[in-house]
């Protein structure tokens, strides 16, 4: 089959290579053994209708090789804010000396992965696969059988912290297209409290892959806020799973902003696995030119009093595309559930296309779950309004495109993200229209 | 300040205005009165600039020059403003920082210095007291939730924020009660010197009891067929607009 061919090519001589952190237990082999029966999704999968990814089956990868990192690209990822740990990973490797972890002895550890302590390596070992199942999803596969370092963020119980963390993940490809498999786990212990921030970004006009998996346990009454930011180059691709496991009465907050990349899936997998726990998923999406971006999120409510609310807010120009997918499982004895859900898509040009899809599985009575997606463009009345008041009609139209990216901004959980994030919309913006990222800062 | 010329305007191809000559002078109130339908909407709508109309002949003299070319924000920048029938709600695009970007807009292309936050919302503040803005007008959204004699306000409360040289007020009164239709007088009042113009398009005599006009037109199937002073409103208010139909349309049988 074509899958094994690929993988032979992509990842030449890496069977033998050893795992990248003990107590794998032949779990990437049987990874690996998985993702060659699953095959890369096609089109005629459900979950992959609108998504097709026949150009990274047709491309030949190479896993990226140890790199150093280019200072300017690393500076536009950093994130301005006073005291914050940075783990950064160039092609999937660790880079120690453009990190600044956490100093030894601290309770708080945030280390990668292959190099975590003695005591920490029981913990991945307890934890990492335990809540990304690869058995029905490819990626998922190919990140466990192929990952070589990610991040661990270990909060312990009661441990509030102030700053946040910043795993920062950069592609810097070689003369091939490059793939890297980033695999992160994040344990946040009972009644924590902590901030992680992940971003992705490489150079404009190389192909490459970047394939990470993350998961998330945040303890009970624990509060974790995530944002991840994906800036990729705009001829990568981006396949991401995201796990997320929500104990008694905590609370976690997703904030996606997918700016870059060809083409992108960000699946997001959060459980409530506890009563009363708590669960928001914000989302931005601005994209352009060919960009195709695909957010498949899925919300399941397993215990009783637990509520979601998801907010997905989606600007497209140009040809590009988008796809939104969220599913809601309310579990039998998921009594006084409350899940609210909203997809709001602002089209920019006729070509720009959406597929939004509302999937609700109820299977307890006593539950509130709404749902709403609209598909609109920019109001003409609200532009003659502005313009009315002197206001340029390209400088109201990006008045009213930031307007309604507005709530998802408004939050983000600290100002340097929101500043951060306004600052590359603003860049974007041009007339009514989005710009590329790299044209905007020539 | 103002000279519509023979205005002509049409949209879908049906023709709205059909030949108005209207002049108005720095210093003047001028009323646009008429029945519904008779085109004084459109002609608040084809003065701003809406691109939806098609002035089809005829033309508008801003002090001195044609708008006819100008883009809706040229003509607001060369000090014209048009207070809405039924203001947009922009959710997501907060009141201050909007008007604020207006009002240094504004600045910028009379060669003034900017106005920077702070002080602007010192500015804002005073100009809220005198429409009876409550406090939490800066936060909200423009016209977002408001309710109608909120978003009336808040039309006089842009005008006097933005000092135009002429004012449109389209409707500003219908829907209003007394107290509000009285600080939307004010606000006139207060702004009115000999140096701005005002053109109240309206329905009803009760706003030009708090701000007596200097003439007074009644508009018509896109013409304007009367011109008097401020004792038209009154006249109108006794005895409606049914004479002036009759009248009017005995004329055109007249012309056929």
């Amino acid at each position: 089959m074509r899958e094994a061919a690929w993988v032979e090519s992509n990842y030449a001589g890496l069977a033998g290579c050893a795992d990248p952190v003990a107590g794998l237990n032949g779990m990437r082999e049987r990874a690996l053994s998985r993702f060659l029966e699953l095959g890369i999704p096609a089109v005629s999968d459900e979950e992959w209708r609108f998504t097709n990814l026949s150009a990274i089956a047709e491309t030949p990868f190479k896993l990226a090789a140890e790199s150093g990192s280019s200072p300017q690209r690393l500076s536009e990822a950093r994130i301005n804010e006073e005291g914050a740990i940075e783990l950064v990973f160039v092609n999937g490797f660790y880079a120690a000396g453009l990190s600044s972890p956490p100093g030894e002895g601290l309770t708080v550890r945030a280390v990668s992965l292959a190099g975590a302590s003695k005591r920490d390596a029981g913990l991945i070992t307890n934890h990492l696969g335990s809540l990304l199942s690869f058995e029905h999803k490819a990626f998922a596969a190919l990140n466990t059988a192929f990952f070589r370092d990610g991040a661990l963020v270990v909060v312990p119980d009661g441990v509030k912290m102030g700053r946040p963390v910043h795993l920062i993940h950069i592609t810097e490809p070689g003369a091939e297209a490059a793939v890297t498999h980033p695999r992160s786990l994040i344990l946040i212990g009972a009644d924590a409290e902590a901030r992680v921030i992940e971003s992705y970004s490489g150079p404009a006009g190389r192909p490459y892959l970047t394939n990470p998996a993350v998961e998330i346990l945040v303890g009970a009454n624990a509060h974790l806020d995530h944002v991840k930011l994906q800036d990729e180059g705009n001829q990568a691709r981006h396949i991401a799973l995201n796990r997320i496991a929500l104990e008694r009465d905590s609370r976690y907050s997703s904030n996606v902003i997918s700016l870059g990349a060809a083409l992108m899936r960000n699946d997001i997998h959060t459980a409530l696995k506890g009563e009363g726990s708590e669960v928001q998923l914000n989302g931005l999406v601005l994209a352009g030119d060919d960009q195709h971006i695909d957010n498949f999120t899925e919300i399941e409510h397993a215990q009783a009093r637990a509520r979601s609310q998801e907010l997905y807010k989606v600007i497209l120009d140009q040809r590009a595309s988008a796809v939104f997918t969220g599913r809601i499982h309310v579990r039998k004895g998921a009594q006084k559930t409350d899940a609210i859900q909203s997809n709001a898509n602002l089209l920019l040009s006729e070509e720009a296309k959406v597929d939004t899809q509302p999937q609700l599985e109820i299977y307890a009575d006593d539950v509130r779950c709404t749902h709403s997606g609209t598909v609109g463009q920019i109001d003409e009345d609200s532009v003659f309004y502005l313009r009315s008041r002197g206001v340029s009609a390209a400088q109201a139209r990006d008045i009213l495109i930031r307007a309604f990216a507005g709530d998802v901004i408004d939050g983000l959980p600290s100002h340097a993200v929101r500043e951060k994030i306004e600052v590359l919309l603003r860049e974007r913006l041009r007339g009514g229209h989005l710009v590329r990222a790299a044209e905007s800062r020539s | 300040m103002l000279q519509v010329i023979n205005l002509h305007a049409a949209i879908n191809n049906q023709q709205i205005l059909k030949g108005i000559d209207l002049h108005v002078r720095a210093g003047e109130v001028h009323a646009i009165m008429g029945p519904n339908g008779s085109g004084k909407s459109t002609l608040a709508q084809v003065l701003a600039g809406r691109e939806h109309y098609t002035v089809t002949s005829g033309d508008i003299l801003f002090e001195g020059e044609s708008l006819l070319e100008k883009s809706t924000e040229q003509r607001a920048l060369a000090g014209l403003f048009l207070a809405f029938q039924y203001p947009v709600e922009i959710p997501g695009v907060n009141t201050a920082y909007f008007l604020r970007t207006a009002l240094n807009t504004l600045k910028r292309e009379r060669g003034e210095k900017e106005i920077k936050a702070i002080e602007f919302q010192e500015f804002l503040r005073s100009k809220m007291a005198l429409v009876d803005m409550d406090e939490s007008f800066i936060r909200r959204s423009v016209n977002e939730g408001f309710s109608g004699g909120e978003k009336k306000r808040s039309e006089i409360l842009q005008m006097l924020v933005l000092e135009p040289k002429l004012a449109i007020l389209d409707e500003t009164d219908s829907g209003l009660d007394i107290d509000a239709l009285k600080i939307v007088a004010e606000g006139v009042n207060r702004l009115r010197d000999n140096r701005n113009a005002f053109i109240l398009v309206t329905h009803y005599q009760r706003l030009l009891n708090m701000i007596v006009p200097d003439v007074v037109h009644v508009l018509y199937q896109g013409r304007i067929v009367r011109t008097a002073g401020a004792e038209l409103a009154l006249e109108l208010e006794k005895s409606g607009y049914d004479g002036i139909k009759s009248e009017f349309n005995s004329v055109v049988e007249a012309r056929t």
